[in-house]
């Protein structure tokens, strides 16, 4: 190393930042039709990775919600089925390790709910006929699984020829129980969610694609543009970084903007479509917690406008180290 | 401050020499004018000076600076410590006067009251105070040049190497940009003048050395040529 190399100060290194900064966007607003069309291209990829996240967000936590909550599954035993055999299965089924929780509702309980909920007009026939409830009503065990996929050892249980022939139904994957098929509903959810990702993947790896080339050219174009420039630069002895840097910081102007446009675009879409995925029965906590809890929010704007910037500034080192080369 | 040994140099395509041994030694404060038909190397000579090339062969030293020493990301450093000229001016057409010349200031990391302070007398000193903010198509080309020469002249170099300056100018602007380099060289900076102008040579009676072919043919000194 001869006696050239030396560090330069702090305060002078600031200055020299801030020049390139200044530089950098002068460069974005004097090529403004390319950066428009660079931030737009960006911002299609960013909105479209974004839209796909929030898409398999809702989805699976759609599947995880029918899984636990919507999902469980109720047995009804006939209404003579002694007290001692319905504790039992019971305490059997509690002992699977699927299970959450059982619930039991004797034939009492069962018409006392029938009553409530039954119209006036139903009451009154009831009386009128003078039918017992309890008497024709089953007795209800309400289960609470775990993985609502994987059934075998609870169906070992349940339908066990001991108890078997107290079984009314089971409800309401009767079918799907027996069968020992999985659930279609959580399978087609999880099929969906799958798909998206998988579309999401796709698309936003084309558009990505895009967006480097288009970016990749834009600083290329900038740096033709602006060759007798860099000439004289290169000759009165500016360094490389500070040749270099100006085309940088426009390629990363193209990101950080277009990470805005597509959190603002983002959050205007989820908001408007949020009471409608709600009606459509999709779970929609997660996509509100993360999308409108500060922390979260806040770690979500950042991670979006980094993401642009990271894609911005890896196709333009990639330009700049094959245009910009001495 | 210059020291040129035995240098030698052959481009990859050509394997001709562009420079073929050359040894020159030019000594601080020294007025030197480089002279040679097209294809004589001078050129050559002045880009390897200036490390945009690097010579086949032999050694040159500048201030004290062995260039084989030099590594790749220092060469902006070196060429901080040099001012060039060009016969082309190599201005900054979007920028005035003073943004040209504050540009070589810049790039060296001077703050803006640095800039503010040096700059307008360095524009004094080249003559240009009534047209600091004129761009340069706004400009002659003896103005051009002597804004080249402020923006070379900044930083204040001990070397100064001048490329042809006077090429795309008149006899009047061309002698006024020589009489500016004199007085530069009487500040005490070295300047290396290449020129093909014989009529410089004859008016500045200084040192002169001649190449042709890559070699030096000639080293006449101070008043030596007529």
């Amino acid at each position: 190393m001869s006696s050239l190399h030396q560090n330069l100060p702090m305060r002078r290194k600031m200055i020299m930042r801030k020049r390139i900064a200044t530089r950098g966007l002068t460069n974005f607003i004097r090529n403004s039709w390319l950066s428009a069309a660079a931030v737009i291209v960006m911002s299609i990829t960013l909105f479209t990775v974004f839209m796909a996240s929030v898409a398999t967000l809702v989805l699976n936590d759609t599947v995880d919600v029918l899984k636990t909550e919507k999902l469980d599954l109720s047995l009804y035993l006939k209404n003579d089925t002694p007290e001692n055999i319905y504790l039992m299965l019971k305490s059997d089924i509690a002992k699977d390790d699927n299970v959450l929780s059982v619930a039991l509702t004797t034939s009492e309980e069962m018409a006392q709910k029938a009553l409530e909920s039954a119209s006036g007009e139903t009451k009154q026939a009831i009386d009128d006929v003078g039918i017992d409830l309890s008497e024709t009503m089953p007795i209800g065990i309400s289960i609470k699984v775990k993985n609502i996929s994987d059934l075998d050892s609870l169906r070992g249980v349940v339908l066990d020829d001991y108890y078997r022939s107290y079984i009314d139904e089971v409800n309401y994957y009767d079918q799907q129980f027996y069968n020992n098929e999985n659930d279609r509903t959580v399978s087609t959810i999880t099929d969906w969610a799958q798909k998206v990702q998988l579309f999401g993947l796709i698309l936003g790896g084309i558009f990505l694609f895009i967006t480097i080339l288009v970016i990749f050219n834009t600083i290329r174009m900038a740096i033709f543009a602006r060759k007798e420039e860099i000439e004289m630069e290169k000759l009165i002895g500016a360094e490389r970084y500070y040749i270099r840097g100006p085309f940088l910081v426009e390629a990363e102007l193209y990101g950080v903007l277009a990470g805005i446009i597509t959190t603002i675009g983002g959050y205007v879409l989820v908001s408007s479509i949020n009471p409608w995925l709600e009606s459509q029965g999709m779970a929609i906590d997660i996509l509100q917690k993360i999308m409108f809890s500060l922390p979260w929010c806040i770690l979500l704007v950042i991670g979006t406008i980094f993401v642009g910037w990271l894609i911005a500034e890896i196709s333009a080192r990639l330009a700049v180290r094959k245009y910009l080369r001495y | 401050m210059i020291l040129i040994d035995r240098v030698t140099k052959i481009y990859d395509k050509s394997e001709q020499h562009s420079l073929d041994k050359v040894s020159l030694h030019i000594k601080p404060g020294e007025f030197v004018v480089l002279i040679g038909a097209s294809g004589a190397g001078k050129s050559t000579l002045l880009k390897l000076l200036t490390r945009e090339i690097t010579p086949t062969a032999g050694k040159i030293v500048i201030g004290g600076l062995d260039y084989d020493d030099i590594l790749e990301y220092e060469v902006p450093a070196l060429r901080r410590r040099i001012g060039t000229i060009f016969q082309d001016f190599k201005l900054l057409p979007n920028r005035t006067v003073f943004e040209n010349i504050s540009f070589s200031l810049e790039i060296s990391g001077a703050s803006n009251k640095e800039i503010q302070t040096i700059v307008p007398k360095m524009i004094q000193t080249v003559g240009l105070a009534a047209k600091r903010d004129r761009f340069p198509d706004e400009l002659s080309g003896g103005e051009k040049q002597r804004v080249a020469i402020a923006r070379a002249m900044v930083r204040n170099p001990k070397i100064l190497i001048a490329d042809e300056p006077t090429g795309n100018l008149d006899i009047k602007n061309s002698a006024e940009i020589i009489t500016l380099l004199s007085q530069i060289n009487k500040s005490g900076t070295t300047v290396l003048l290449v020129t093909h102008d014989i009529n410089i040579v004859k008016t500045l009676k200084r040192r002169t050395i001649a190449l042709d072919h890559g070699r030096v043919v000639s080293d006449a000194p101070a008043g030596g040529v007529a």
